[in-house]
């Protein structure tokens, strides 16, 4: 399973990347608002950081303010996947991209049926969020394993991002159930790389040191 | 000749009928495994008898305590002059830290002469009265604003004629309703300098906030000003903003970084507290202390367990 990072800072995308784990950035144009900066600037900074899928979102509701936009977007860098919510009008928006050869990540998956529809409209990746199906009391992991059986059932090519992941044991379930990709956040990247043990072992063997006569 | 064929068959006859010592021997092995077998037989039946008894003991114990309780909830059913009640949060002002409860309950006999009256009482304060109205379908239904605070405790005063019957209703936590929660953890490293006198912690302080359903809904939570502080012994040392990871409707999720120049020096002895602050849009200050350590020397860095909390039970959230 590939490992994304899921954030709009700057820093942290630098940071993970690294480390040499990521190969891919989705980004929420509301954080990067919230944070002050222009988006577009945001996304062409991250391109310069990442070499890989970077996904940038639309923000129009309807399909031709989503093409408009994702033809500004795709300009910006080869590596810009254009996020579309999932909606009627971003399922006609995807066929025209397609057409166009733009990759799109269909984002706010909550069932398989509409992971099934944005891979036949023709996306490149589907967003199911794992950490949101888990607030309203039902287990997210269960739509992941859908999506991957229905996709490998009948051969689709589309990858599925695990998104909406809020904790290590998210990813480990993620990679177990076949999903592609995992889209992480940084401070569950950080977590993952850590372990109470590993932590004592190092502090044991610094306190070791210096107790070590030095010349 | 006829007598010595007579005696040849009686001597024929004999040597049928006579059992050797060998044959015996066998046949009281035989026997002696028989009786073993069967006796081994009878204390198998006899076990399941007395597991089986004791089962049908335990079984027959258990029907006569679930009985003893179903004739006590029957009683307390009986005595309950309600047919059912209820209690709800209908409204939430966030600025005025109050929340408006809906009671509503409905008596099993109905007498247009008879009255109703709530008792809200929360955290143990004194009870408000509130007086209810029956509607057209004979429940009796009454608001009342109370405070956020841990739990309010309802009982409903029932009044026919010049008997009343008081009723206990529950409780419910108006803070676990309504406010989020918020939980948090540093996650980073330290380092000790050679001769011990401090140490230099760094990492990431994570925050993330669980948003209640109604406010989830909403959709209007949105914080400002995130930042954690630093304190050392109580007095301010650093500030660092928290930038926020996670927007989702219920999950907030905001990471503060001490890195590098951000990193914190700790001395020997000295206590250290990491504190995460906010402001949402109707003004109110959240503090929240994610991890309060001190380095005794000895073990190294003692950290408290990550904070975990809901405001008012527990000190590390508080709204200002």
């Amino acid at each position: 399973m590939k490992m994304f990072i899921d954030t709009a800072n700057v820093d942290h995308i630098r940071e993970a990347n690294d480390l040499g784990v990521i190969c891919g950035v989705t980004t929420n144009p509301s954080l990067i608002a919230k944070e002050g900066r222009d988006f577009v600037e945001v996304v062409k900074e991250i391109t310069t950081i990442v070499d890989g899928p970077i996904s940038a979102e639309v923000i129009s509701l309807d399909h031709e303010g989503m093409v408009k936009e994702a033809r500004e977007l795709v300009k910006i860098h080869k590596n810009i996947v254009i996020k579309i919510p999932m909606t009627l009008e971003g399922l006609k928006a995807v066929k025209i991209l397609a057409a166009e050869g733009v990759k799109t990540n269909v984002t706010l998956i909550f069932s398989a049926t509409q992971a099934l529809m944005a891979a036949r409209a023709g996306a490149t990746y589907v967003s199911p969020f794992l950490g949101r199906v888990d607030d309203i009391g039902s287990v997210g992991m269960t739509l992941i394993e859908e999506i991957v059986d229905i996709f490998d059932i009948h051969g689709i090519e589309t990858e599925i991002i695990a998104a909406s992941i809020r904790n290590p044991l998210h990813v480990i379930d993620a990679a177990r159930a076949g999903c592609h990709i995992a889209t992480i956040p940084y401070n569950v990247l950080i977590q993952m790389a850590k372990h109470p043990l590993t932590d004592i072992g190092i502090e044991r063997f610094l306190k070791d040191w210096e107790s070590v006569p030095k010349k | 000749m006829e007598d010595r064929k007579r005696e040849e068959v009686q001597e024929e006859q004999k040597e049928k009928t006579y059992v050797t010592r060998r044959e015996f021997y066998i046949c009281f092995l035989i026997l002696l495994v028989v009786i073993f077998w069967s006796s081994h037989g009878v204390e198998s039946r006899l076990e399941r008898q007395i597991v089986s008894g004791s089962r049908n003991t335990s079984e027959k114990l258990d029907d006569i305590t679930s009985q003893i309780y179903g004739f006590s909830s029957e009683i307390e059913e009986a005595d309950n002059p309600l047919r059912k009640s209820n209690m709800e949060i209908v409204d939430v002002d966030m600025k005025g830290k109050t929340a408006t409860l809906r009671l509503t309950a409905m008596p099993k006999e109905y007498q247009d002469s008879m009255g109703l009256t709530f008792f809200v009482s929360c955290d143990g304060a004194e009870a408000v009265e509130v007086s209810a109205t029956a509607g057209k379908d004979r429940t009796f239904t009454a608001e009342v604003t109370v405070p956020f605070c841990g739990e309010a405790m309802v009982s409903a005063n029932v009044k026919k004629g010049d008997t009343e019957y008081l009723e206990d209703m529950g409780g419910v936590s108006i803070e676990g309703e309504v406010l989020p929660s918020f939980t948090g953890n540093r996650s980073g490293g330290c380092s000790w300098n050679t001769n011990d006198s401090f140490m230099t912690l760094d990492g990431e302080i994570f925050v993330d906030i669980s948003l209640p359903s109604w406010l989830g809904n909403e959709g209007t939570f949105d914080l400002k000003k995130e930042q954690v502080e630093v304190y050392i012994d109580g007095k301010k040392s650093k500030t660092v903003p928290a930038k926020e990871e996670i927007a989702d409707p219920f999950y907030h999720s905001y990471v503060a970084s001490f890195r590098e120049t951000d990193a914190i020096r700790l001395e020997r002895g000295k206590t250290i507290e990491f504190i995460f602050r906010a402001e949402d849009a109707n003004g109110l200050r959240y503090r929240f202390v994610v991890e309060r350590g001190f380095w005794n020397g000895e073990d190294g860095y003692v950290a408290e367990e990550p904070a975990e909390s809901r405001y008012g039970s527990n000190p590390n959230l508080t709204i200002e």
